[in-house]
């Protein structure tokens, strides 16, 4: 079975992560922009990041037959300066044009302030202007029903959405019904203690059949391992089902998503 | 949303299938609250253990959504 990881941070991780991604089917990977685990001191340096993810990963992935796709966008967390974050979102269209940039993301809420909101708001108006496909962050630990609500309120106020070219990432039991009964699509995320468990992707993926969803590894710099998803794949095949669920939950589902985005070719 | 349990395997199969790992998970927040109490946090009045005693009681009442509720008790307003 080929496997899409619809959700994973690799300029964090080594060479050997993409080989070892390749040996268990990993065909084809997305990178949200993200935080750098220190805050970026000016807008070039988000322009340097940029660069590295549409010139050097998509390079280092080719080297293990795993297609490297990417989303462009000013993080949550790095959100909170205004004028920066403007700065950055005023280059953010040279990127969406190079080839493996299929949307914008991940973009969301990191501790629901306003300014967080301001700029989430910007960024999904600029990809409703470009038909851009996004990738939502909802909030970690306590702040994330509060985040997803507020993502979900101000999503509201966009006739022009449209629902199925948007993912809400880093989605658990709480969190779910609100987002699948809007009409988005859901991801849930593998991690060892602050986020869903194996077993639980698993639950869910159980009590939603034929639901929107997906799952993803994540992998980062912070306690993490592109292998989860693989994880996952080993537990949904010892709770009894078929190849073709499995088939559906890790490449169908992300595969349908993605392949929005012209740019998706596997 | 439609819901229903589409697990291929049967109940018992699935409790032998995780019954050591609650076990253990049971045993290790057992075993913390025995930790943090012997450094002198009381449990009873140490806020963030007492918001965890307070979801402990989630995890063995016998309500559905056990996990979703969980969750909804430790989220900020
Ligand atoms: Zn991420």
């Amino acid at each position: 079975m080929r496997v899409i990881e619809p959700h994973i941070h690799m300029i964090a991780r080594t060479t050997q992560d993409y080989e070892r991604m390749a040996q268990m089917h990993t065909v084809a990977c997305c990178e949200p922009a993200f935080w750098a685990g220190y805050d970026r001191t000016s807008a070039q340096a988000f322009h340097d990041y940029f660069t590295h993810l549409t010139e050097f990963e998509p390079k280092r992935a080719a080297q293990y037959m795993i297609k490297h796709y990417c989303y462009i966008c000013m993080n949550p967390k790095e959100a909170e300066d205004l004028a920066l974050s403007r700065e950055v979102i005023s280059f953010i269209p040279d990127f969406l044009a190079k080839d493996n940039a299929v949307g914008i993301g991940e973009i969301g809420l990191n501790r629901n302030t306003p300014n967080e909101l301001t700029i989430f708001e910007e960024q999904v108006d600029l990809a409703i202007k470009m038909d851009q496909l996004l990738w939502l962050h909802t909030p970690h630990l306590n702040d994330k029903l509060k985040g997803t609500k507020m993502m979900l309120d101000s999503l509201k106020n966009r006739s022009d959405i449209k629902p199925e070219k948007v993912c809400f990432d880093h989605i658990e039991e709480h969190t779910l019904d609100m987002v699948l009964e809007a009409g988005y699509w859901a991801s849930m995320t593998i991690y060892p203690t602050t986020k869903n468990s194996p077993p639980r992707v698993v639950d869910i993926i159980e009590k939603y059949p034929g639901a929107k969803l997906m799952v993803d590894a994540s992998g980062d710099w912070g306690p993490s391992d592109p292998a989860t998803l693989h994880q996952a794949i080993f537990e949904m095949r010892r709770r009894g089902h078929g190849e073709k669920e499995l088939q559906r939950i890790f490449f169908d589902n992300p595969y349908s998503f993605l392949s929005q985005s012209p740019k998706f070719k596997l | 949303m439609s819901k229903d349990n589409s697990s291929g395997l049967s109940g018992k199969a699935l409790l032998d299938l995780y019954y050591h790992d609650v076990r253990s998970h049971l045993l290790e927040a057992a075993a913390a609250f025995d930790r943090f109490e012997r450094a002198g946090l009381d449990p009873a009045n140490e806020p963030r253990l007492q918001k965890l005693r307070e979801i402990a009681a989630i995890v063995y009442d016998l309500q559905p959504n056990r996990a979703k509720r969980f969750l909804e008790a430790l989220s900020y307003e």
